[in-house]
């Protein structure tokens, strides 16, 4: 705030201040709260593919690789693209990589 | 399982035989440990056995995300099959209709977590507990208990026990109750996945000898079964 240049009566410049407090105020009552967690929420530290995300991928390795015994373990998952997950698998005799998305649809399963 | 050589399971011989494939095909382990919401410092901080009696001791349960509840499921599994989550500390019973009973878990420590596809090979309630030989050997307190430890509250097989099984093989896993409530949500326990006793109860009238059971935990070791 620049200083006035001319005498000003202290009673305006009382009015001055305080409707400058009031607007800032205003402007901090007016913006959003901050939203976060509940209090208590918990969460694993690392990042992993929803459970039944995995295990459709796990099914749908089995149809597609045609795994005689249906035995098809989910190794480890992550994020992968936007809204996807990277599923690595392993069976008897191999491995395979899937890919789904977040509605459940397998995108891709790759022998590797 | 895949038979290790003959070198390899001599200097192994100390481990149970039910651990050796698990060891032969061990990945190096990525745990995930639990992390708790501070709303005071607004950050995330872990949820260490310290923080997790204070909460305990504050609030007379574990986290509500750890609480049983129904939740949407998606899988082709049957009804009835158990699903473990170690590294999100979830026990998912499947239901009919795209549906499952979720329950919060303890799982194994650093160096004790494992994964692989097993069956419940029988139940017990309110269970003896006989520590593992193993257990003996690394935790001294356990060898007054070597001829079994009566089942009851200060049990730590708690009040129900499903013993996981390879065929007809007891692969020395269990999944069952505990006298330590607070420990859920915890990587604490010696592989064996821990539920609160209400938890297990629940769980237990709803499972039946025979039931598939699929573990899940990232970089654990490999334990191949059924």
């Amino acid at each position: 705030m620049n200083c006035p240049k001319s005498p000003v009566s202290s009673s305006r410049v009382a009015v001055l201040i305080a409707g400058l407090g009031l607007s800032l105020l205003a402007g901090c009552n007016t913006s959003a709260p901050v939203q976060g967690p509940a209090a208590g929420a918990v969460r694993s530290s690392g990042a992993t593919a929803p459970t039944d995300l995995q295990l459709l991928c796990a099914a749908e390795a089995a149809e597609q690789l045609q795994i005689t015994d249906g035995n098809v373990l989910p190794v480890s998952s992550g994020p992968s693209g936007g809204t996807g997950y990277r599923v690595n698998l392993t069976f008897e005799g191999g491995e395979a990589v899937c890919v789904i998305d977040d509605d459940g649809m397998v995108q891709s399963i790759d022998r590797i | 399982m895949t038979g290790l050589s003959g070198p390899l399971r001599t200097a192994l011989r100390w481990l149970p035989a039910a651990v050796l494939a698990a060891v032969a095909t061990a990945a190096l382990a990525q745990t995930f440990n639990t992390q708790i919401y501070d709303h005071v410092n607004r950050k995330w901080v872990d949820y260490s056995p310290q923080a997790a009696v204070r909460y305990y001791r504050m609030h007379g349960q574990t986290p509500e995300e750890f609480q049983r509840q129904v939740v949407p499921f998606r899988t082709a599994e049957k009804p009835g099959t158990i699903i473990i989550d170690g590294d999100r500390h979830f026990l998912y019973l499947v239901l009919p209709g795209f549906q499952a009973i979720r329950y919060g878990i303890g799982v194994g420590r650093d160096g004790f977590g494992w994964a692989g596809i097993v069956t419940v090979g029988r139940k017990q309630e309110w269970p003896v507990w006989t520590p593992p030989a193993e257990m003996i050997a690394r935790d001294p307190e356990a060898a007054q208990w070597k001829d079994g430890m009566p089942g009851g509250p200060d049990n730590p097989l708690g009040a129900r026990a499903l013993y996981l099984y390879v065929g007809n093989k007891d692969s020395i896993y269990r999944i069952h109750g505990t006298n330590q409530p607070w420990s859920i949500g915890l990587n604490i326990s010696s592989g064996c996945i821990r539920m609160n006793n209400d938890d297990v109860t629940d769980l237990y009238s709803r499972v039946e000898v025979g039931a598939k059971v699929i573990v899940l935990m990232q970089g654990a070791a490999l334990y191949k079964g059924v």
